[in-house]
């Protein structure tokens, strides 16, 4: 497994993105908190929404 | 005013949305086809703008892993100050990549911070293909990162 297909991005970005049910958020929160993969998927999809907000900005 | 197709499109996709993020009543707007000209034309001359105040500079040309920018640039958050070669070449990769309804969808989250309810009720699609969209626009930034990373190191 890489961090090319590991199989909770898809729930790791739902999370990220918000709206998800209770019982879901715990259960991302508990995997990340074991998972680096999925923690540097999260900062890179946080920083990611950082500069899609203003992409003009920089370029 | 731009002299290009395609980036026309996008400023008149960012009109829209940010007449859309507008606090003013529709109510109080006496004359919409005014009011989003202004619009318009402010978007379209301050991209111009930053167009010439600003230039690409190439990752062959640079070796360098983030770019200092200027204390007294007006166009960057604090928190933006240092935006690293590669993750500015992705962040235009996967917008200019994005079909135009994917990229309003990222586009209405990122800039207009609507949840993925909201989302997903102003399209008239569900969250679950909402939430797809998203996560294949920030799987294509993470994986275009990782690449271009890898790049500038090697």
């Amino acid at each position: 497994m890489t961090s090319l297909n590991h199989p909770w991005l898809e729930r790791v970005a739902a999370y990220h993105s918000g709206g998800i049910d209770e019982y879901e958020q715990h259960a991302v929160e508990q995997h990340l908190a074991t998972c680096a993969i999925c923690q540097n998927a999260l900062f890179a999809y946080q920083r990611f929404y950082s500069l899609a907000a203003s992409p003009l900005r920089f370029g | 005013m731009t002299h290009d197709r395609e980036w026309a499109a996008d400023l008149v996709q960012e009109t829209f949305l940010k007449a859309y993020q507008s606090t003013r009543s529709p109510a109080s707007i006496t004359y919409p086809q005014a009011w989003l000209y202004r619009i318009a034309s402010n978007i379209a001359l301050n991209a111009l703008q930053r167009q010439r105040r600003f230039h690409w500079v190439p990752l062959e040309t640079s070796n360098e892993s983030s770019l200092e920018m200027p204390l007294s640039s007006p166009f960057l958050p604090m928190e933006d100050f240092t935006v690293s070669v590669a993750e500015r070449d992705a962040v235009w990769q996967v917008l200019v990549e994005l079909p135009a309804r994917w990229r309003a969808v990222l586009l209405l989250q990122t800039v207009a911070e609507m949840s993925v309810h909201d989302i997903a009720r102003h399209l008239q699609l569900s969250e679950a293909n909402i939430r797809k969209i998203l996560f294949r626009a920030k799987e294509r930034f993470r994986i275009l990162h990782l690449q271009k990373e890898g790049e500038t190191r090697s």
